[in-house]
């Protein structure tokens, strides 16, 4: 993604290379903001109402107004791999008006997992830490290793964050033995991978809601393993969220991370 | 003699030319209307800006297509550039124009209702330019006739 495209000129200095923030923010009246590996960087010119409507219709393809029910509802995915949150005046059917854009964008840290992998190697593991943590950055690593050693991987990613499949194929590298359903409700698809390819290890984003905390109790009792993210800061904190799935039979290991940095900066690895 | 056939002859085509304009202007703004219209209705089915501006063309190559084209070009082109960069239509009066001008704009909006709101807007406008234009149906004939005869006039003084 060129952000000298997308932003107008004067906005990013010359040279200044985006391609590897992980997180790009607009606000009006504000500099374009973004988070890259070596820290936080913030331009110099403000930008304008219609410079942050502008970029989300070139960060769409121009399809902004049909997609605007996905944007209110909390994101667009990106071709790509990553996905656009979007703040301004809601309506009745959407959001009427844009202020604020967050380009969240995925990045792949192939040995983001090289350190904890041995110790999580088909067991069932939770990776828990903060917001921009890198919880899926590890979490798609250590897909791409149960692949390599010979697990069956079945990956429901809601978001497009983990695989970003684009024209069937996935644009970060998840292992050779790996089956996405993106997009989709989470519970859905985790439950089609389950009934439909027989995973051994089951893997999604971001767990919280009801529904998918069943089918993952549901795929545990079957004998899959299962590799998730939460957001959250500890198991104590975790507990009342995701109990089902915190008890015996359930998660076996958990990895907490902290922070924000490249690579994920693990804290803990702790038995449930 | 036959400088005042010339004349005749020069007098005659100037009134079929003006005929001719007129009825493309006719035509053009019809064009226009059916686009507009076209657009409106699909605004409703929530399609990329591309696509909209497309079914408002309807195939005919028309400046919506080439719109469509130089947005799909060009995707981080802001309204205001991307009007200046559309090729001008001499045959539109100026509040013709400005009534397009004001419309494209609304079709950046982020949400569908908005867009539909901005083409109704000009359709309606659009409407009244053509119930305008409606009462000025009998021109073309009478810039034809207007131009035989002034033609033979000439011709007659001249001789």
């Amino acid at each position: 993604m060129d952000w000298h495209l997308i932003v107008p000129a004067g906005a990013l200095p010359a040279g200044k290379d985006l391609s590897r923030a992980r997180e790009v923010r607009l606000r009006p009246g504000q500099p374009i903001e973004a988070l890259l590996p070596e820290g936080r960087w913030r331009g110099k010119m403000p930008l304008s109402p219609q410079d942050i409507l502008n970029a989300a219709q070139a960060l769409t393809n121009h399809g902004l107004a049909a997609r605007n029910r996905e944007l209110a509802q909390g994101y667009v995915p990106l071709p790509g791999g990553g996905r656009m949150g979007a703040a301004g005046r809601m309506g009745e059917n959407g959001l009427l008006e844009i202020t604020s854009l967050c380009v969240r964008l995925p990045h792949e840290i192939r040995d983001a997992a090289a350190e904890c992998y041995p110790v999580v190697r088909g067991k069932s593991t939770l990776i828990a830490g903060p917001p921009g943590s890198g919880k899926t950055t590890l979490l798609r690593d250590l897909i791409r290793r149960h692949g390599l050693d010979g697990y069956q991987v079945g990956v429901a990613d809601e978001r497009g964050e983990i695989a970003a499949c684009q024209g069937g194929r996935p644009q970060l590298d998840v292992g050779p033995r790996c089956d996405v359903v993106t997009g989709g409700d989470k519970a859905q698809s985790l439950m089609m991978l389950l009934r439909a390819l027989a995973p051994q290890v089951l893997a999604t984003d971001e767990i919280g809601g009801g529904a998918e905390i069943g089918v993952l109790a549901q795929a545990l009792r079957w004998g899959v393993r299962i590799l998730c993210t939460v957001h959250g800061g500890g198991k104590a904190d975790l507990r009342p969220r995701l109990n089902p799935l915190l008890g015996p039979g359930g998660f076996e290991k958990i990895i907490l991370l902290r922070g924000v940095g490249e690579p994920p900066q693990v804290v803990g690895r702790e038995d449930v | 003699m036959i400088g005042a056939l010339l004349c005749a002859a020069a007098c005659a085509g100037a009134g079929f030319y003006a005929a001719e304009r007129t009825q493309e202007r006719m035509k053009l703004l019809s064009e226009w209307q059916a686009a507009l219209e076209r657009m409106a209705g699909a605004a409703g089915q929530e399609l990329p800006l591309p696509d909209l501006l497309r079914a408002g063309d309807a195939g005919r190559g028309g400046p919506l297509a080439q719109a469509a084209a130089l947005l799909q070009f060009r995707p981080t082109i802001g309204p205001e550039e991307w009007i200046n960069a559309l090729p001008k239509e001499k045959l539109l009066r100026k509040e013709e124009r400005q009534a397009l001008e004001e419309c494209l704009p609304g079709l950046w909006a982020p949400h569908p209702v908005w867009q539909k709101r901005a083409l109704d807007r000009a359709a309606g406008q659009w409407r009244e330019f053509l119930r305008e234009n409606g009462r000025q149906r009998g021109r073309p004939r009478l810039y034809r006739q207007l131009g035989i005869l002034g033609g033979a006039a000439m011709f007659i003084l001249l001789c």
